[in-house]
């Protein structure tokens, strides 16, 4: 059974790309665009992996990781953050926060999937 | 602030020169004894400006200077419009402005050297927080444009590297998923598409790289980068 990663971004042309490259790669993949029903779809998919962009409207990337951590339900799950910001500092924001893998903007879809895999093999 | 005050100060605040070293006071009197009191007096409140003496009689250019000190009325008309403020030694009234230049009598009674050199110190401190207002104004706004052109930059980026990553999935899915329908040209066309893309995206990597290196050389201590000692 494939290994299944929920992708939170509330661009759905970037979503249903990132889920292309993952299903290529061999992954099930879940596409989400609300940030605000993330648990609500965590809980319903059990996914192996959250692969959440960081820019997005309401609740970003950091806040969501941070609170998705913190919460004995969801917070063994791993996230993987995407985002523009390319400075170490956002990448140790985004360790801070929680996060177990961070990718940055442009990326190929090696560099996607290797950081997927890294992360949950 | 004056015309000619505020010349000074665009002056001063380009050049980068305290006020205090620029703007000189040109003393306009033909008598020795009036220049030394003035000399005396201001040494007294431990100020030591940069006096240039003129003869009331002959002529010779005053120019540009923060505060000209005449010695009677006689010498208004030596006055130059790029002097900020004239001090007058004399009895009679006078006109607030002469020629663009702002005019404070003092009467010749007792005390009149000290009550001069304070106008002139007190004048030429106006001038210096003038001159660093004006500097500040200008760092300010440069600041401000840089913090424009940093959040374009930021902004730019952001939407160049989503576009980028889509041309680059869409491409590499392309080449994968549909290998064997593409046609020897389209392929040939759509590889070379990813190939420039990749091109674009390794330039995009290496730009924010130079980035993170110049941005930590500037946060190097001196010494480290060999430019000087540690303390």
């Amino acid at each position: 059974m494939p290994k299944k990663v929920l992708i939170v971004d509330d661009s759905q042309a970037e979503s249903r790309l990132i889920q292309s490259l993952l299903q290529v790669a061999g992954y099930a993949a879940v596409a989400l665009s609300d940030p605000h029903r993330i648990e609500q779809t965590a809980a319903a998919e059990q996914p192996n992996l959250i692969l959440m962009d960081v820019v997005m409207p309401g609740r970003n990337g950091f806040q969501a990781c941070r609170e998705l951590k913190n919460s004995a339900e969801f917070g063994a799950i791993p996230i993987v953050l995407i985002s523009s910001k390319s400075g170490e500092s956002d990448r140790f924001w985004g360790k801070q926060q929680g996060a177990d893998g961070y990718v940055v903007k442009p990326f190929t879809g090696e560099d996607l999937v290797g950081e997927v895999r890294r992360v949950i093999g | 602030m004056s015309e000619s005050s505020a010349a000074v100060v665009r002056a001063a605040a380009k050049s980068g020169e305290s006020p205090l070293e620029q703007a000189r006071i040109v003393v306009i009197s033909d008598d020795r004894e009036f220049v030394n009191s003035l000399v005396v007096s201001c040494g007294r409140l431990r100020f030591s400006p940069d006096f240039t003496e003129c003869s009331v009689a002959s002529g010779g250019w005053i120019g540009s200077c923060a505060v000209a000190i005449a010695d009677g009325t006689g010498a208004l008309a030596r006055l130059e419009p790029g002097v900020v403020l004239a001090i007058v030694i004399c009895d009679e009234a006078l006109p607030e402005v002469w020629k663009g230049v702002r005019v404070v009598r003092v009467p010749s009674s007792p005390g009149w050297a000290e009550q001069t050199a304070a106008l002139a110190r007190e004048s030429l401190l106006r001038l210096q927080a003038q001159v660093r207002t004006a500097a500040l104004e200008q760092q300010v706004r440069e600041m401000e444009r840089y913090a424009a052109l940093g959040r374009f930059i930021v902004e730019a980026r952001h939407a160049l590297g989503n576009a980028l990553t889509g041309v680059l999935g869409h491409s590499e899915l392309l080449l994968l998923e549909a290998h064997e329908e593409l046609q020897g040209k389209t392929r040939m066309q759509l590889e070379a598409i990813r190939a420039m893309s990749l091109k674009i995206h390794d330039t995009f990597h290496r730009l924010s790289s130079l980035d993170m290196e110049l941005r930590a050389a500037e946060q190097k201590p001196e010494w480290e980068a060999g430019t000087g000692m540690p303390q």
